[in-house]
């Protein structure tokens, strides 16, 4: 499938021109942006130390996704306009940068992992819960998570290194 | 300043780290994930304040596993923040946008601590819940190291 067509319709949006135009938006935008990946990054790094074992507030797994997970959310929310809208400004650029395309792969595997471990562990999360000590398959679902999620910081930061803004 | 700049520069660890092309990076990297780790701390007390969450646990439980996340994160905040003005001491400390970052980060520090103090107190007291002044520590600490972000990022654009 060309891509080209569709990045090249994103770069010309009008809105993207705006960014490229104004002098505060991008960083703005980039503001943005990094309160929001550090606000997901916190609270899942909370649920994933909690499935290798640190103790977070309480023991109930559950309850601590029912209370971390809208935040988590509303954060994601916020991180994936404010992104969306940088990469607008330079759609063909992001597109064929090499440490772009490692955060979205990066980003698709911690999603990933999040429905494997919602089907295969979380399902029978009232089982353990009770218990105590996470079973293997939550240990590793959290470990890999953070793993990804560091990776995810780390390309998005080196991003600004390989790529002009515009 | 401009000597203190030229001092800093012309060190031998500055070239090390501005010649050693992944450093930098790297260092902003570990400075983000400590961010991270700030803003899950300092957002987690501030729910637990306002109610939201925990509403079983007593504040003095939150702060023992939160606080101290924060107070590392800060360490490790202020160590990276330190390497990278090493390397490039002219890209900061000649602009107003870093001292501004600075007074913010050192203003959401103290209340934090005061409000560490506050709540210990109320907590030694028997007093579960959290008062006005408490809640809004909390939100306006909150609201200041998500300015000091702000003035961080903006110390790259400001010349």
């Amino acid at each position: 499938m060309n891509l080209e067509p569709i990045l090249t319709a994103i770069h010309d949006w009008s809105v993207s021109d705006a960014i490229r135009q104004s002098e505060y938006a991008f960083p703005a935008l980039e503001s943005i942006h990094v309160f929001a990946i550090t606000t997901v990054v916190g609270f899942i790094s909370i649920v994933d130390l909690r499935l290798l074992g640190v103790p977070a507030h309480t023991r109930n797994v559950k309850s601590l996704l029912g209370q971390l997970l809208p935040v988590v959310w509303g954060a994601f929310a916020l991180a994936a306009v404010s992104g969306g809208l940088m990469f607008a400004s330079n759609a063909t650029g992001y597109a064929k940068n090499f440490d772009f395309q490692a955060k979205m792969l990066l980003m698709l595997l911690a999603f990933c992992n999040m429905v494997v471990f919602h089907f295969m562990g979380q399902r029978r999360i009232a089982e353990w819960v009770a218990v105590g000590p996470t079973p293997a398959i939550a240990k590793f679902s959290g470990g890999l998570s953070l793993l990804l999620w560091i990776g995810v910081v780390g390309f998005g930061r080196w991003i600004g290194f390989t790529l002009a803004p515009f | 300043m401009d000597d203190i700049i030229g001092f800093i520069y012309n060190s031998p660890s500055s070239g090390w780290i501005r010649v050693a092309g992944w450093l930098i990076p790297t260092v902003q990297t570990i400075h983000i994930l400590a961010l991270s780790m700030l803003m899950g701390a300092a957002i987690m007390l501030d729910m637990k304040l306002a109610g939201i969450i925990a509403r079983s646990d007593s504040n003095a439980l939150l702060m023992k596993r939160y606080l101290p996340v924060l107070w590392v994160a800060l360490a490790v905040l202020l160590m990276s923040g330190t390497t990278l003005l090493w390397a490039e001491p002219e890209r900061v400390l000649n602009k107003t946008i870093f001292w501004t970052k600075m007074g913010l980060v050192l203003f959401a520090f103290l209340l934090t601590f005061l409000l560490r103090r506050r709540l210990l107190q109320r907590d030694a007291l028997g007093e579960a819940g959290a008062g006005g002044f408490d809640k809004a520590f909390g939100w306006i600490a909150l609201f200041i190291w998500i300015a000091a972000i702000g003035c961080g990022r903006w110390i790259a654009y400001s010349s």
